[in-house]
Formats: structure tokens, sequence, C-alpha cells
């Protein structure tokens, strides 16, 4: 059945082309909607990666500081442990009471009698050449010295004393020797002294009982 | 097929097909109706509502916002669907023009109709908005004839905007005769005569619209209105017009169904009506001797009365017997169209709709 429709045709292509342009204007609009939330969401994301690198950064910094403080705790650590085991050492070595055993049974009784004696501990570096005995009272550890160096402590005693004669002094310092503990005896001087009515052998000798060499 | 349409076909059909909204601005309401069409292609009811108008229907057309605020009181509440809408150019707002042309080969109808038209119109046809219906029942010797519809075409721009603005998608501006037509075409009828004359009367005048079959033949003003005849009673009677209108409206002309003290009255009131409506009798001759010669020498077969006279209580019977013809009101315009529930088969007794109820049909005919 034909129809009457008074709707002219110019007017509704019009509408058409509105709809048309309302759409394109709704696609456009969706489509710049859409580009817009995309680039905040890029830039969001951009801002959240810049800020976790930077987190990032600052952890490594904190974890190389650290890495830093480590290694000086783990240098200080070193260094305690070497002092501690230089105090260690010097803790250690003979007993006292052992020493006197020891001097005790190379003295002949009448031959030789002791004016002072004096005792003292210390370390010394062992660097395998032969050497003469220490005297001072401290070592000071070269710690700059490439490589480690085996700490000795040794015991000194200092005696001074007086012997009927040099054959005594020398049978007594013979008798030290014998002694395992003793690893050096050194005749500092020896000196003739009148002594009632007679003549003595007046002499300052040093015994040096050595522990076991320590790594420090 | 563009590929939308493609997709469009592989997706599921609608059960159910939902119609435009039939929208009828007439002189004291809006009329709406909205029909569906289940798979079975029985049309039913799925929304009407009427709307009185508060302010003349001149003032509602030329305010947007009241125009506005009216459909959406009238489609928020009636589960309408939708806002494409078939809407009849108010009447007085067009013409009809009953038109023979010459076709030939070298022309198309339209071009033929628009030269007849250019003789009939004033001012440039620019100035118009025209639309024809070929009646298939004439054609001789290449003499065609056609029922024109013109509207001035600045009046139909001004109302399609204000229905645009007012959220409404107009499919289509049509003219009440042709849905009027339309719904006449569907109305089962028993007599083998199919030419039927509705009388659609208004206050001022009346429109007669003759249907021959499913082709709209003629359509014609005339001046025949609820206001004359009102007056001519009040001024008889001396009766204030309101009083007269309401007798009128409660008692007609029907002095056989009257209670005895008011038969009296009745039947002075026909006595006083009825020169006028020896007016409109002889327009009904003059349409059927029109029908008679259009069709073969057939005769109208039904004469249909719609509109304020409708109302009145025994005018068709009156008609009936001053015309010698077959006169009615219109049947129930969704008689045999089912409502989808109680509330709008409820309110559907109506006349008022008939327009509204054509409009709707539009592009439904195919599955009733």
């Amino acid at each position: 059945m034909a129809e009457i429709d008074l709707i002219p045709s110019d007017y509704r292509r019009g509408l058409d082309q509105r709809r048309l342009l309302r759409d394109f204007a709704i696609v456009i609009a969706i489509i710049a909607v859409l580009i817009v939330g995309a680039s905040e969401w890029s830039r969001m994301q951009t801002a959240e990666a810049r800020e976790r690198a930077s987190q990032l950064r600052t952890n490594n910094a904190i974890s190389q500081q650290q890495q830093q403080q480590l290694e000086q705790l783990r240098s200080q650590q070193a260094e305690l442990r070497r002092q501690l085991s230089l105090l260690r050492g010097l803790r250690a070595g003979a007993a006292i009471e052992d020493i006197f055993t020891i001097v005790d049974q190379a003295i002949v009784e009448g031959d030789l009698w002791f004016i002072d004696w004096s005792f003292r501990r210390a370390g010394v570096i062992v660097d395998g050449e032969q050497r003469g005995v220490e005297t001072g009272y401290f070592i000071i550890a070269d710690t700059d010295a490439e490589g480690s160096a085996n700490f000795e402590v040794e015991t000194h005693m200092s005696i001074h004393g007086q012997a009927r004669d040099h054959q005594a002094l020398s049978n007594f310092v013979r008798a030290l020797f014998e002694q395992g503990q003793i690893s050096d005896v050194s005749v500092q001087k020896t000196t003739r002294v009148e002594y009632g009515g007679g003549t003595v052998v007046d002499f300052n000798l040093t015994v040096v009982l050595a522990s076991e060499p320590r790594e420090i | 097929m563009s590929a939308l349409a493609k997709v469009r076909e592989r997706l599921p059909k609608r059960s159910t097909m939902i119609g435009p909204i039939g929208i009828d601005f007439a002189l004291e309401a809006v009329h709406l109706v909205q029909l569906e069409a289940s798979e079975t292609g029985i049309p039913s009811v799925r929304a009407r509502a009427s709307v009185p108008l508060d302010c003349s229907r001149r003032e509602l057309l030329d305010d947007p916002k009241r125009l506005r605020s009216t459909l959406r009181s009238a489609l928020a509440g009636g589960g309408f669907s939708g806002r494409k809408a078939v809407v009849a150019v108010p009447s007085g707002s067009f013409k009809t023009f009953s038109i023979n042309y010459h076709a030939s080969s070298d022309q198309s109808d339209a071009a033929a109709v628009l030269r007849v038209m250019q003789d009939r119109l004033n001012g440039p046809l620019s100035d118009y908005v025209i639309d024809y219906l070929p009646v298939n029942t004439r054609s001789k010797n290449n003499e065609r004839l056609a029922l024109v519809a013109v509207a001035e075409r600045k009046l139909v721009v001004y109302v399609l905007e204000a229905l645009r603005k007012a959220g409404l998608k107009v499919e289509a501006l049509e003219i009440g005769p042709v849905a009027i037509s339309r719904l006449v075409g569907i109305m089962p009828t028993e007599q083998e005569n199919r030419n039927v004359l509705v009388i659609n009367s208004g206050r001022e005048a009346s429109y007669l619209t003759l249907i021959s079959g499913s082709d709209l033949l003629f359509d014609q003003q005339i001046e025949f209105g609820e206001t004359t005849l009102i007056n001519q009673l009040a001024e008889t009677l001396d009766l204030p017009r309101e009083m007269a209108r309401g007798l009128m409206e409660r008692s007609g002309v029907d002095s056989d169904t009257a209670p005895d003290e008011d038969a009296g009255l009745i039947r002075t009131v026909g006595e006083i009506l009825k020169p006028p409506f020896l007016r409109l009798v002889e327009e009904i001759r003059r349409v059927c001797m029109y029908a008679a010669a259009e069709t073969r020498g057939g005769a109208v077969g039904q004469v249909y009365l719609l509109g304020s006279i409708a109302r009145w209580p025994g005018a068709a019977r009156m008609l009936a017997s001053m015309a010698d013809v077959s006169v009615a009101n219109v049947p129930d315009p969704l008689h045999g169209i089912s409502g989808r529930d109680e509330k709008v088969t409820k309110v559907a007794q109506s006349p008022e709709i008939a327009v509204a109820t054509g409009l709707a049909l539009r592009g439904m005919e195919s599955h009733g």
C-alpha cells in the first residue's frame, strides 16, 4: 500500500546527515577520550616506572652504602680479631710458676744467685730470619705491609745476678738451654766485682721462653 | 547488503515487532497508541495514552517546552517503547485534493501530479510539501486519479523540529484520513461493498473521507462542526452553551432511549438540529454519487461517525434515517487488537484514538 509522508526529503536528508555527523562526533569523542585516557595511563605508567627506577636507584645506593659499611665492619672485625689474637697471645705463654721452676732447675746451689730480675711479655714479628732478642714492651705491627705475618709472643725474663765464677754462669746458661721451654738465653753483660774479699761475676742475661707463632 | 545488515541478519530476531508510536494532536487532547506484533502476526496494543490539553493545540505546538513536557508525561506511564513515531499533521494544517492526471511514458506519475498541482496552489511549489496516493481503482485512457496531500513547508518543518526537540524520531508525517483508511482497512466486514465513508466531526469543521477497499478516494473538509450546532441549540433554547453541550453529550438526539420526561425535549432538539444535519446529509449524498462514479457504480456501504458528534447519542441513527444509508459510530479502533494488559483494554473503548491507532498501524499491516 502506498503511503503519504509529508516529511520533506531534504529535511530528512539533513536529519540523516546531522545524525551521521553526531555519530561521527561521538566516535571521534570516544576515540579522543580513549587517546587521552591511554596517554594519561601511559603518563601514569611512565611516572610510576620512573618512581620505581628512582626507588631502585635509592635502594641500590643504600645497598652500596651498606656494602661499604659491611666492608668496614668486616675490616673492623678483622682488626678486632687481630687485636684479640694479640691480646690472647699476650695473656698466654708460659705460666710464671713454670718459669721459676725451669730457672730453679738450672741453678746449682751456691754457684749463682739472683740480685734482681724482671719479667715481661711481648710479641715479635716472625719473618723467618734469625734475630736477636727484642727488648721493647710493645710490638708495632705494620698493618700496611702486604700479606700476613706470623706473630710470636715471647716471654722475657731479665735476670741480674752474680755467679761464683764464669764457669758457674756458663753451667747455668747451659742448664737453661737444656730446658725444653727455653728458646734463647742471651748473656747481656758480665763484669767481675768485689764481693766479700773475693771476686764474683756480676751478670745480666735474658731468658726467652717462646710460644707457638700466631698468625695476625 | 551492507556489513551492518549482514550482522543484523545473523543476530537472533526479536520475537515481537514493536511498531512506531502513533501520535494524533487532536483539538482537546494528544492521543498516543503503540502496537506490537508477535511471531504469530497478531497485533496487540502495547501502550496507549490520551493527554488532555490545558491549552489550545496551536499554543501547544508553538511552545516546544510545553510540547516536550506533554509528550513526556504521555510517554512516561504508558509503557511505550522507543521514540520512533508516526505523527499526523494537525487538521487544518494540510489540504487534500483529488486530482485526475494523465500519465505518459516520458513522464513519471510524480511529475504529472506536480504539474497538475502547480495550477492548484498559490506560489511556488517549493513553498509546499506534497505527497500523493494513486487510486488504483481508477485508470482509464491514461487518466489516473490521485489523492494529493499538501501542507505548507514552513509549517511542516516547524512541527517536525518541535517534535524532534521533544525527543521524538518522526518516521513519517501523515494525514488523519490516511490513518483512518488504514484502520478501516483492517476492520472485519461482511459486506461485499467495501466503499466506506468516515465522517470525522470537529468543533468548527468536519472531514469526509471516502475509502474504497484499500484506496483512499476522497477527503474533504465541510463547514459542519459541533460549535455551529451547539450555538444554534443554545440560541434556540436560550441555554448557556456549556449546558447545551452537556445536554447533547448526555441525551443527544435519541428520543427513543431517553427517559419519558426528557423525550419531548430531545425530540425538540432533534427538530432544531435537523436543518444543519440536512447540510451534512447533502454532503453524504454527494460523496455517495462520487463514489458511484469513481468505483463503477459502487455505493457507499457504510458511514462511520467519528469525533465529537459521534459522542452524541442517537446522532448516527438520525443521520441514517435522513440519508438512507447505514451510519454507525466507528467501531472500537482496538477491536480485534488485543491488549497486553487489562489497563490498556479497559481504556480502549474510545473512538478518539482512531487516528492514533491508524498511525500506529503504519508498517504493521503485514503482521496483521
